[in-house]
């Protein structure tokens, strides 16, 4: 970030013979890196030229030097292969090279000699197979290889490498089975192995992976049923398997994991009933068990589940009266089609929104056209019936009029001013059953709760007796072009962000709506207001020792998930106490991505660093002092 | 400015490491009930407070009085955790899972008697963090 340009000269390196560490990253150095040059560093230790726009292939003398530990080349343009000599490198522990076009093979013997930690070539052109050393030194935490073109095995001694935290295999050409010990690794948080063509079963060995938090497989040919081991790991969050060719029973084991958020099972060749006793999901977002050949009626546990969001499970063979109580869960999505429900669609839902949530349920009736089948009862009944529906398509159409009259009356004024209103075509949150008017008409002064750098916040009571908080960007009409632009980006930046993640320390984005002159972010209400406004005031009394303990958990779990389980990682950049906010028990969220930005890739990795977000007493002092540096300069 | 540039190269990276030094100002407001910035610091901040106050007065001057002090163990360690995220190299600080870590085993009631004792304003075997560079992908 010091917009250093140009090459990196061969005799500046070949000067600092003496250096241990250097440090390039982040500028927009281009050109080759030197090569005799480095051949006289015999005491670097670690070299980071990151995030530049370095080209050419990574020197071999860079390579050889034996006491280089920490090499850092991501997100340049590097071609060519990885030197063999990489391998002779005893003290090597952290080798990360993804984002570049790297191609080739990986050394075979990489690992061998040294204890390395950290390995990470993503997003390159790699080929050829694993190396089956890597973890030699029984080191080895984090495999980071997705989107290469890797294939062959994944290498047997993987299994054996304990020490593995992330195991990231995705979009390679992998194939064969998985080895048996790399399902039970015991600090194995992450394990990754999607779109490759990965075969065999789940091994029931995965209960030993007492740390498993996220386990995706999905677009492989994995067959077999689910182990009911799985039920063992208790901070299971994310168990994705969809598209591959499981079989069997849902174990029923399943039911009791706690921490569970998605569960996507989709595509699939499961049968049995959905497993009763699914109470347990407390915390479970997302239920994706479409297209398999699941029978049974949808268990009543699922309709308690007060933080499911989307709930898919069409094209199944499950059968039953759909339970009204689904009214009670508040779905973005709903796709219950293609099985054999019967009887009524539960009355919120009988209405041309959800027409596609229901179809292909041959049972089903309502009055919605396309979902009823077209019954040819006989001739007789249907006149008898005709006159009657003819009187109440009569009446719908008076009451349709009056009603738009009257909505057009009462609103006429408010359209007028906010003539140009829609929501925009982000997200859809239908199920929330409220309109963008309505949000609209509760923004008075009287509900201003927050106003922040960006906007004001609303609470607003909506009629179905929801609270949520609005909060309005300030509009800018009258502004030249540019500023116009730059405002958009703030919006689009927090819609973008914030409406993709789902967190339990994470404030839920409902919707987000967008005019010509403002903009709407609605968010879930949280009851208890900022951190900072609770602990810097006269209710400082209610934050005894537990709670604030608990606070400080609860956010850094979610800046650890926008940090480290987010594609890309997601920088907050406004980290406060005024933006941790606190639910009805006081638990805390991470909140306002109005400054945050995604870390990008390489080329726009100069510009999304360009602009420093913040807030004074939060900032490092290293940023700090570049203000003090600016400032001092224009003074001069 | 001699430490200003010798910081130099280190410092102007706006990424996670940011994020964890704001998190542990957010650390040491929960610890001592301060604000980040306040008049009662004069020139300073909260971090620099902190740091001088414990320097001067020790631990028991820093920790909000107006908590218990049954806890008083485990606000030490939250503190510490606190001064570890704001120290002023980025790399040294800890990555954000690593925080998390840290902050749940302070429940933990083992702890070698050696940190409880004079408080250095961050682990030197904690330096040693592979996490610095935080992985992107």
């Amino acid at each position: 970030m010091n917009n250093l340009v140009g090459n990196i000269p061969e005799q500046l390196v070949s000067g600092l013979r003496s250096i241990v560490q250097i440090e390039l990253y982040e500028n927009a150095l281009s050109g080759a890196l030197p090569r005799a040059a480095f051949s006289n560093l015999t005491n670097l230790e670690r070299f980071d030229a990151s995030t530049n726009e370095l080209s050419g292939t990574i020197p071999d003398e860079l390579c050889r030097l034996k006491k280089l530990g920490s090499l850092n080349l991501f997100a340049n343009k590097l071609e060519g292969t990885l030197p063999e000599s990489i391998v002779n490198s005893e003290n090597l522990y952290e080798l990360k090279l993804f984002n570049n076009s790297l191609t080739g093979s990986l050394p075979s013997g990489l690992g061998r000699n040294s204890k390395l930690q950290s390995f990470d070539v993503s997003f390159n052109r790699f080929s050829g197979e694993v190396p089956a050393r890597l973890c030699g030194g029984g080191a080895l935490e984090e495999l980071i290889l997705i989107y290469n073109s890797f294939s062959g095995t994944i290498p047997e001694s993987l299994g054996e490498c304990k020490s593995l935290r992330r195991v990231r295999l995705r979009n390679n050409n992998l194939s064969g089975v998985v080895p048996e010990g790399l399902w039970g690794l015991p600090h194995l948080y992450l394990l990754e192995l999607v779109e490759n063509s990965l075969s065999g079963s789940i091994s029931n060995g995965i209960s030993g992976a007492r740390n498993l938090s996220i386990l995706l497989i999905s677009g492989n040919n994995f067959s077999g049923s689910i182990p009911e081991e799985i039920g063992e790991l208790a901070n299971l969050g994310e168990f994705i398997a969809s598209n591959n060719s499981l079989t069997g029973r849902i174990p029923t084991s399943v039911g009791g994991l706690s921490q569970l958020d998605r569960l996507v099972l989709r595509d699939n060749q499961l049968s049995g009933e959905i497993p009763a006793g699914v109470g347990g999901w407390k915390k479970l977002n997302e239920l994706d068990l479409a297209n398999n050949r699941l029978y049974g009626s949808i268990p009543k546990e699922l309709l308690d589940l007060s933080g499911l969001n989307y709930l898919d499970l069409s094209s199944n063979r499950l059968s039953g009266v759909i339970p009204t109580e689904l009214q009670n869960l508040k779905l973005n999505l709903l796709n219950l089609s293609n099985n054999q429900f019967s009887g009524e669609i539960p009355p919120l839902y009988a209405n041309e929104n959800y027409r596609k949530s229901f179809l292909g349920n041959p049972g089903l009736c309502s009055s919605l056209s396309g979902v009823c089948p077209s019954v040819d009862e006989n001739e007789d009944k249907s006149r008898k019936y005709e006159w009657i529906f003819r009187f109440i398509f009569v009446l719908a159409g008076i009451v349709l009029i009056v009603g738009v009259s009257w909505f057009y009356y009462k609103f006429r004024d408010f359209k007028k001013m906010k003539k140009g209103f829609h929501i925009s075509k982000w997200r859809s949150f239908h199920k929330l059953g409220f309109s963008e008017f309505e949000v609209v008409k509760f923004l008075s002064e009287d509900n201003v709760i927050g106003s922040g750098a960006s906007g004001k916040v609303y609470k607003v009571a909506l009629s179905n007796g929801e609270v949520v908080a609005v909060k309005k960007l300030f509009g800018a009409p009258n502004m030249v072009h540019g500023s116009v632009d730059s405002e958009k980006d703030g919006f689009e930046v927090e819609v973008e962000t914030l409406g993709k993640i789902r967190h339990k320390n994470i404030v839920r984005l409902w919707c987000c709506c967008n005019s010509r002159d403002s903009k709407l972010l609605v968010y879930e209400y949280m009851p208890n207001g900022s951190l900072a406004d609770l602990l810097h005031s006269s209710k400082k009394g209610l934050l005894d020792w537990p709670t604030r303990y608990k606070i400080a958990i609860d956010a850094a779990e979610g800046l650890s998930y926008l940090h480290h389980d987010c594609v890309p990682p997601i920088v907050h950049r406004d980290v406060k106490s005024s933006n941790i906010l606190l639910d009805d028990e006081f638990g805390a969220k991470v909140a306002d991505f109005g400054v945050a930005k995604i870390v990008k890739g390489a080329n726009q990795g100069a510009e999304s660093m360009s602009v420093i977000a913040g807030s004074y007493g939060y900032i490092a002092p290293g940023t700090t002092l570049n203000l003090y540096y600016v400032f001092i300069y224009m003074h001069i | 400015m001699v430490k200003f540039f010798a910081e130099y190269g280190y410092t102007l990276r706006v990424n996670e490491k940011s994020d964890i030094y704001s998190f542990g100002v957010v650390i040491l407001e929960l610890v001592t009930g301060k604000p980040p910035l306040d008049p009662e610091y004069g020139e300073k901040d909260l971090v620099k407070w902190v740091y001088s106050t414990l320097d001067q007065k020790g631990q028991d001057e820093v920790i909000d009085p107006t908590l218990d002090t049954e806890y008083r163990e485990e606000m030490r360690q939250v503190l510490s955790i606190g001064l570890f995220c704001t120290t002023s190299l980025p790399i040294t600080r800890p990555s954000m899972r690593r925080v998390v870590k840290m902050l749940k085993e302070v429940t933990a009631p083992v702890l070698p008697k050696s940190l409880s004792g004079k408080l250095s304003p961050y682990f030197q075997e904690e330096a040693s963090d592979t996490d610095h560079q935080g992985s992107l992908v």
